[in-house]
């Protein structure tokens, strides 16, 4: 059915009338076309990718969490200087900020630290939990 | 495992199923690309970055098109590509006017071939057809791709995927018409 198709459009496209012969030599040409030609693939091939791909995986994970865990050693450390810094204009000079004042603010800044290293757990947790479940 | 399922559950982080979904389309990869490049070790490494990018390209895949035909875009373009950037871009046309003398300009063992098997002959000869004749054939009689399918992957318009499909199939049936006489003489 389609192999007639293909030889009307074709007869189209050159528009001619095609002989018997013509139309014996389509024929011929259409089933040879539609056959596939054998090729070879190294049964390797897929089992060798998926396993780039964990590989990839846990270094683009590993990559990340180092990227998150500098974050928030750079937040600490910054904290810690600007917190010695205050500290020390306090003492040297006339009391410009309370001191009370900078107590809630370093909290403030800790628990938003210890807050975002949480989020982030939960979320990967969560994460994991939810492709173990679909795997299993 | 039907293409939704299959897909539903490699974006879930299921490694084994993206390990089947290679299994069920490394042959159109692999002979789309073969269409185009020769080298076999390049082929492979094409074939390899195709399915890594339809892996990170999956989560955006919304099932507007067939899964193959949206895997063959990927492959046709990521193979174009790495022609283009090495320089091995050849796409040749033929006029209309030197269609009758394309085979006999060939400088190739072909042209003498002596066997009597038409299988092979035409194979030799598709072999010979510029590359996207050769690839539009195979898309329209091995893969069964409609039109619409051929043009959204090699991204040709569809009067010139007609076009070459006709062309390329005139150049092989003139060639087969020619062989078959031969038969007929010996």
């Amino acid at each position: 059915m389609k192999s007639k198709k293909d030889l009307e459009q074709q007869q189209a496209f050159e528009n001619i009338s095609y002989s018997k012969e013509d139309e014996e030599l389509y024929s011929l040409l259409f089933s040879e076309l539609d056959k596939e030609k054998d090729i070879l693939i190294k049964p390797s091939f897929a089992p060798n990718i998926a396993a780039k791909l964990t590989k990839k995986k846990k270094r683009d994970e590993l990559k990340e969490n180092l990227l998150f865990g500098g974050s928030i050693l750079m937040v600490l450390v910054i904290t810690a200087l600007a917190f010695q810094f205050v500290k020390t204009i306090l003492q040297s000079q006339e009391s410009i900020i309370d001191t009370r004042v900078l107590t809630p603010v370093t909290i403030l800044a800790v628990m938003i630290t210890i807050f975002q290293v949480l989020d982030k757990a939960f979320i990967r947790n969560r994460k994991f939990r939810r492709i173990k479940h679909k795997t299993i | 495992m039907d293409d939704q399922s299959l897909v539903k559950s490699v974006l879930n982080g299921n490694t084994q199923a993206f390990s089947f979904l290679i299994k069920k389309y490394e042959k159109l990869v692999f002979h789309m690309i073969q269409k185009l490049v020769n080298d076999e070790l390049i082929v492979e490494e094409l074939a390899q970055d195709v399915f890594m990018k339809v892996y990170k390209k999956l989560p955006g895949f919304r099932f507007e098109s067939k899964l193959s035909t949206w895997i063959g875009t990927i492959a046709y373009r990521h193979t174009i590509n790495h022609m283009r950037k090495s320089n091995k871009m050849v796409f040749k046309e033929i006029e209309e006017d030197m269609e009758e003398n394309y085979f006999k300009e060939m400088d190739n063992p072909a042209s003498q071939f002596e066997s009597k098997d038409v299988s092979k002959f035409i194979k030799a000869h598709i072999e010979m057809l510029p590359t996207h004749y050769r690839n539009i054939l195979y898309l329209y009689h091995i893969e069964e791709m409609t039109y619409p399918e051929i043009v959204e992957i090699t991204g040709l318009p569809v009067g010139i995927v007609k076009n070459y499909l006709f062309r390329a199939r005139k150049l092989l049936k003139e060639q087969l018409s020619k062989f078959m006489l031969k038969e007929e003489l010996l």
